[in-house]
């Protein structure tokens, strides 16, 4: 069973859509490491980023979002306190 | 079949080959392709290939490549006793259908436009810088500066004949797509696709897209040919669901 309960909201759109603990998520956990981010997951992720924090992401963030820490940096850009 | 093509029957064996001056023009010599090859036993697939080396040597070749099934061992067999070298395996994928393609966010779905010669700079730096794999470019006997000049070459030509589609992204080109339909539309062959490494996180709705595009144009099914070289794109494709049809061995000779 994934243990994805987490007062991180970052930490657990990844675990819910990566399928794996929120203990396993840190913020050096870098796109491509590990099977479960693969380029479909990664499009999920976006999908899940946006919808708990109700932002729209810019392409270019899409683009340089490629560890976990820097998902939260994006995502407070759009004025979100995580 | 051009005038300049060959083909020799024997019996129910044959050998067939065609000119390439797609590729004499990036490697600055003759090139030939063996299309198709068919024989009973290694010696008559060497008389074959004799035949068709003789033609191409008639015809300035210096640089003849052909691909065979890996289970033809016969045909390996005779390739190599005629002293062609194997250089590289391909694959040969295929999908019916177009249902089932994973879901792409709005904001990551990429444009496609027909591209014009306004792009093909950038088009062939794409070519040029992110393209690794290919039967020339894995061929250790070929300059990588000359492989790489056939790739941006095949570009232009894409472009020339109408086929080759421009992908942006928030206005930015991120990569192209090139493919050609045969059976009265219901049949897409999947010539050339890619995306820059800057947008490398962009190449699986890029092909999401494309495939998508071919469905919404009632296309039935699509194949293409991949280097077995590159891990990346055949993991892309079966993540879009592709099956593994065949698998070829490349040969090539100096004449």
């Amino acid at each position: 069973m994934n243990d994805i309960a987490t007062n991180d909201k970052v930490v657990s759109a990844f675990a819910q859509v990566l399928g794996i603990p929120a203990a396993q998520i840190t913020d050096d956990l870098r796109y491509a490491s590990i099977p479960q981010w693969d380029s479909i997951a990664h499009m999920a992720v976006i999908s899940a980023l946006e919808e708990q924090f109700a932002i729209m992401i810019d392409m270019d963030d899409v683009i340089d979002m490629n560890t976990v820490g820097k998902a939260r940096e994006i995502v407070r850009k759009y004025g979100v306190e995580v | 079949m051009n005038p300049s093509d060959f083909v020799h029957r024997h019996g129910r064996s044959h050998v067939a080959a065609r000119l390439t001056p797609w590729d004499k023009r990036a490697l600055g010599f003759g090139t030939a392709e063996l299309t198709s090859i068919q024989a009973d036993t290694t010696e008559e697939a060497c008389a074959l290939l004799e035949q068709a080396e003789t033609w191409a040597r008639q015809n300035g070749v210096d640089y003849l490549f052909g691909r065979v099934p890996a289970e033809a061992l016969l045909l390996r067999l005779a390739m190599e006793q005629s002293g062609h070298t194997m250089v590289e395996c391909s694959l040969t994928l295929s999908r019916d259908g177009f249902a089932g393609l994973p879901v792409i966010p709005a904001r990551m779905r990429p444009r496609f436009r027909l591209a014009n010669h306004g792009d093909l700079p950038t088009l062939q730096a794409i070519a040029h810088e992110d393209f690794h794999h290919g039967r020339l470019l894995e061929d250790p006997a070929i300059a990588r500066a000359l492989a790489a000049r056939r790739t941006v070459n095949w570009v232009s030509d894409l472009l020339d004949q109408g086929l080759l589609q421009t992908v942006e992204s928030n206005g930015k080109v991120i990569g192209f797509h090139a493919e050609r339909l045969t059976d009265e539309g219901q049949h897409a062959n999947l010539i050339l696709t890619g995306a820059t490494r800057r947008y490398a996180v962009l190449a699986l709705p890029l092909w999401i897209c494309a495939l998508e595009r071919l469905g919404n144009r009632q296309v039935k099914r699509c194949s293409t040919l991949v280097s077995a070289a590159n891990v990346g794109v055949i993991n892309l494709y079966a993540k879009l669901g592709f099956r593994y049809d065949t698998t070829l061995f490349g040969y090539r000779k100096f004449l």
